[in-house]
């Protein structure tokens, strides 16, 4: 059964030093670029509603990959990933297009600032993610593996969205691209015994 | 009887889940649901059979994802057909039952989020509608999140069909849909688009949803729709329960029929069982009869904006007319210039933007709907389209997202014959100039009349009174000093009409000194004389703070005391000193402090050549934050602080070498874009931000361009080089057929590449001259280029 799963921006763990990275902060911050976090910080904080998806299912495996439900995918990286492990949960995952409006409302007359909230959003959407393996899935934040990582196809978004009922459910959908609209969200699977 | 008497005299009672039925059947796995009513067509029409034997009234179809998105136009014709024969097949037998076609959303977020625009889901749309027009009943548009998914549905219904068409949309716990739209949005957007009937369905179980029922209660004329699902889905014993009971429903379905709702069913999870019990409860039941509301809304696709209580602040400033920056900006064909301003307008407390075009020499027709597209994704505010070109009107009423205000119509029967089939088709509320045939009159009581006309007509139209705001017209005092008077009078003979006034108040000053202080003051007054809106300069300190303070005082003499007044204080005013700044504009362009930037560029200007400012201050600091990038010194977010100052800078030059009638670019010409497929453009921007501060004129052609616009811009624009970006490497396919397009039809100009997933190696496989791998490489490989030829 798919169930849906809402953390308040606010109580979200939002790694800092991750978001500086997005924006290609490299090293040491100063005064005027914290300002800038904060600023980004205080205007995602009043628009943003992160929403997720997941839904748990058995997983067999064959040589070259692993079925998921009905799902045969081809991939030895994500078979590799499972290791073996009898069930896996698919998740999707957004910062919602609240996120978009304000990263294109600034990228005309503040583009300093769309660039923070561009990777702000990335990194809540990620700090989300992480709240969801730690809470429910009981596994370490990077115990997830998405599409288009090593040989599991980028278009396997579609697969996740589908089945997750992700687009009626959390407003997730794909371009023809396979780029995810709102652009801040993620798809992914992670290992579960079931 | 048809759908719509019966819904005038009883509740209307529609079925359950069509989803959760199909499940129970345990049927063999299809890729859609859809495809069951030719392979499974005596399950579905049992299902329906179900339903109307349960007492529905209504049965809908099994068409919820029936389009060309899924579906070929042959495979659909023959779906929606075999959905048509299981509901006729149904029927059989009943009287008085109805067809519904059902229409869900398309699953792509539209443009410019997304990569479907709204002719596109128009379009899929009116394929759908077009196959059932003459076998259904009625078209249910159902589960719509989305404002402008809706729009194109009904729009797609109302053109392709003459059909009944009820409404429905999702909303969450924080009463919304998933893009942001409140309940009093939709239903101002809905009533102008004429529906008949709106509410809310699936998502929230019943006593969730009766919570989103007062702002239909408060604010909808139009009969309510209500269809929830049983509650949330829970596994027990390995099957998918839903966790409201029918008593349960039904209870609160009763509740929300002493609400107002008039449309009953259920979405996920109801079963013939719970519409038994529905039918059975409430078809004997009363209801209640909908009470008219007079509110005037209008609307973007977020929030509704009521006039009549708090004074309503239109921003004026995109308007060409007398704003030579504006003017410049609009035949450059410079958008983020006139979006800026929008931006700008909000953040100083415009609640609407009044958007005008209208310059001879630029084709009204596309850049006006063009603007409204483009404004709408980057504001929320609710957008005045004012313009005096009806087939400018309808594009740019077509395409917006949400109820918009139309500026304007005039007693003229010409100008109603033209805007009131307008307002009337697509919704919206309309300013109404009082003036006509015989020009503005000089009283009041004429001023009236014609505002009487203007109501009179458009009810002729079913326009009704609440979306005429009458603008009884500001004079200039100082050509009759009776000017303020007439129109003070007027605005308070036609707020006792039970009108909402409107004013464009700048107009009084003509000729004066000291011109913000007179509009404010006679903006108070008109605030006191009941006025409820004004389009102003949301800039002004005065005109800002008159909005909050309006002045009942008596007008009699106005105008002699202001002239009076303004005329002695303009010689007593002294320019206010200059503070002493510490900081030169090369190090305030270098920290990135814009405001800064902006002052000290404007007091250098005073003593200083406008090109030596740039070569020896701007520049030697872009370059130097350039510098500092380049070796990993200074960071993105710092660099673009810096680029901003110098834009800000930049901007006080470019003003006072216009003044002179030259440039302030170095007559290079380039175009940018993302390429097709590809939605991100903010790595794009930066680019073009840098390449401007260093002088370029760069034409920015937006994301998600198609090959050949981008190779006729390029083309038609006398473009040298086109730098092009893409962040996919699903995208990288169309950069290589641009370029590829680029070399057969205008191999003169050099092409640049740059994006997330782009590399030296692959920018040569794919023949880009050059390859960027930073916003600062882009303009150091073009001054390389433009330096050496």
């Amino acid at each position: 059964m798919t169930v849906k799963f809402e953390a308040p921006f606010a109580e979200l763990e939002i790694d800092k030093n991750e978001a500086f990275r997005y924006a290609g902060i490299k090293g040491e911050a100063d005064e005027s670029l914290n300002r800038l976090y904060e600023k980004a910080y205080e205007l995602l904080a009043e628009s943003l509603k992160p929403k997720a998806v997941y839904k748990f299912y058995d997983c067999t495996y064959f040589e070259d990959g692993v079925i998921i439900g009905d799902e045969k995918i081809h991939s030895q990286g994500l078979k590799t990933f499972l290791k073996e492990s009898k069930g896996c949960a698919l998740m999707a995952a957004t910062a919602g297009i609240a996120a978009d409006r304000l990263i294109n409302r600034y990228s005309l007359c503040e583009p300093s600032l769309a660039l923070m909230l561009d990777a702000l959003a990335a990194a809540t959407v990620e700090a989300l993610c992480n709240k969801m393996c730690k809470e429910i899935f009981k596994v370490s934040c990077h115990r997830r593996f998405s599409p288009g990582y090593g040989d599991f196809p980028i278009a396997y978004q579609r697969f996740i969205i589908d089945e997750l009922g992700a687009t009626l459910n959390i407003g997730v959908t794909l371009t023809e691209s396979l780029m995810s609209a709102p652009s801040k969200s993620v798809t992914a699977v992670i290992p579960k015994d079931v | 009887m048809n759908i719509l008497e019966k819904l005038s005299k009883e509740i209307i009672i529609f079925d359950g889940a069509m989803g959760t039925m199909i499940q129970s059947k345990n049927l063999p796995k299809v890729p859609l649901p859809e495809i069951y009513n030719l392979t499974e067509s005596e399950v579905i029409t049992s299902i329906h059979r179900e339903y109307l034997e349960a007492g529905a009234d209504v049965i809908t179809l099994n068409t919820f994802g029936a389009n060309t998105l899924k579906f070929s136009k042959e495979e659909l014709k023959e779906i929606i057909d075999a959905a048509l024969k299981c509901g006729e097949k149904a029927r059989e037998g009943f009287s008085e039952r109805y067809l519904a076609l059902d229409i869900g959303p398309l699953g792509k977020l539209l443009a410019p989020f997304g990569d479907l625009s709204f002719e596109e889901a128009y379009e899929i749309f009116a394929e759908t509608i077009r196959i059932a027009e003459d076998r259904a009943d009625l078209i249910i548009i159902e589960t719509m999140n989305d404002s402008f998914e809706t729009k194109a549905a009904v729009l797609a219904a109302k053109e392709n069909s003459s059909l009944p068409v009820f409404v429905s949309n999702v909303y969450d716990e924080n009463k919304k849909l998933m893009t942001g739209a409140s309940a009093p949005a939709m239903i101002a957007l809905l009533e102008g688009l004429r529906v008949d009937a709106i509410g809310l369905n699936c998502s929230l179980g019943p006593e969730k949803m009766l919570q989103v029922l007062p702002d239909f209660q408060k604010y909808s004329s139009t009969p309510l729709l209500i269809m929830p699902n049983a509650g949330l889905p829970k596994i027990i014993d390995g099957k998918t329960l839903f966790d409201v009971s029918e008593d349960e429903f039904v209870k609160a379905m009763e509740k929300a029929t002493q609400m107002g709702a008039r449309i009953v069913g259920g979405c996920c999870g109801t079963t013939p069982s719970y519409i038994r019990k529905l039918s059975k409860a409430l078809k004997p039941k009363a209801f209640r009869e909908i009470t008219k509301k007079n509110h005037t809304l209008v609307s973007s696709y977020t929030h509704a904006v009521l006039w009549g209580e708090e004074p309503v602040c239109i921003g004026e400033r995109i308007n060409p007319t007398g704003k030579s920056k504006v003017k410049a900006a609009f035949r450059e064909g410079d958008l983020s210039f006139i979006l800026s301003e929008g931006i700008y307008q909000q953040k100083a407390g415009a609640k609407m933007l009044d958007v005008n075009c209208g310059l001879p020499e630029i084709d009204e027709k596309e850049v006006l709907s063009s603007t409204v597209k483009a404004l709408q994704g980057v504001t929320d505010l609710p957008l005045v389209i004012d313009t005096s070109d009806p087939v400018a009107l309808e594009k740019a009423l077509r395409v917006y997202n949400g109820k918009a205000l139309v500026n304007s119509v005039n007693g003229k029967n010409e100008s109603m014959d033209a805007v009131f089939p307008l307002v009337k088709k697509y919704g919206g509320a309309v300013i109404a100039l009082t003036l006509d045939e015989k020009g503005i009159p000089e009283t009041a009581e004429e001023r009236i009349e014609i505002a009487k006309k203007i109501i009179a007509e458009a009810q002729s139209y079913g326009i009704e009174k609440k979306d005429i705001i009458v603008d009884a017209l500001t004079m200039a005092i100082s050509a009759d000093r009776n000017a303020a008077k007439v129109t003070l009078d007027s605005v308070k003979g036609i707020t006792a009409l039970g009108v909402n006034t409107v004013l464009g108040v700048s107009n009084v000053s003509f000729g004066l000194p000291l011109r913000d202080k007179v509009n404010s003051e006679f903006f108070a007054l008109a605030l006191g004389a009941g006025l409820k809106g004004a389009i102003l300069n949301p800039h002004s300190q005065l005109m800002m703070s008159a909005l909050n303070n309006p002045r009942n005082d008596s007008y009699e003499n106005f105008a002699e005391e202001i002239i009076d007044r303004v005329m002695k204080e303009e010689g007593s005013v002294t320019a206010s000193p200059q503070t002493a700044s510490d900081l030169t504009l090369k190090e305030a362009v270098e920290s990135g402090l814009v405001d800064k930037s902006r002052t000290l560029a404007k007091t250098a200007l005073e003593s200083s050549d406008p090109l030596e400012l740039v070569k020896e201050e701007i520049i030697p600091a872009l370059d130097k934050v350039g510098e500092g990038f380049e070796k990993g010194r200074v960071y993105l977010p710092s660099l673009l602080m810096s680029a901003e100052a110098a834009k800000a800078a930049f901007y006080e030059v470019k003003a006072k070498i216009q003044e002179k009638g030259t440039t302030a670019t170095n007559g290079r010409r380039l175009v940018i874009a993302t390429v097709k497929g590809d939605i991100h453009d903010i790595g794009k921007n930066i680019v073009k931000l840098l390449l401007e501060n260093y002088g370029y004129e760069v034409m920015d052609l937006g994301k998600d361009v198609p090959v050949e616009k981008i190779v006729d811009s390029a083309i038609d624009y006398k473009a040298e080089m086109v730098l092009l970006s893409a962040l996919m490497t699903t995208t990288v396919t169309s950069m290589e057929d641009t370029i590829k397009a680029l070399k057969e039809k205008a191999p003169h100009i050099r092409t640049m590449v740059g994006g997330a997933v782009l590399s030296e190696e692959y920018a040569k496989k794919i023949q880009a001259d050059f390859y960027a791998k930073d916003a600062m490489q882009s303009v150091r490989l073009c001054d390389q280029y433009f330096g050496n030829i």
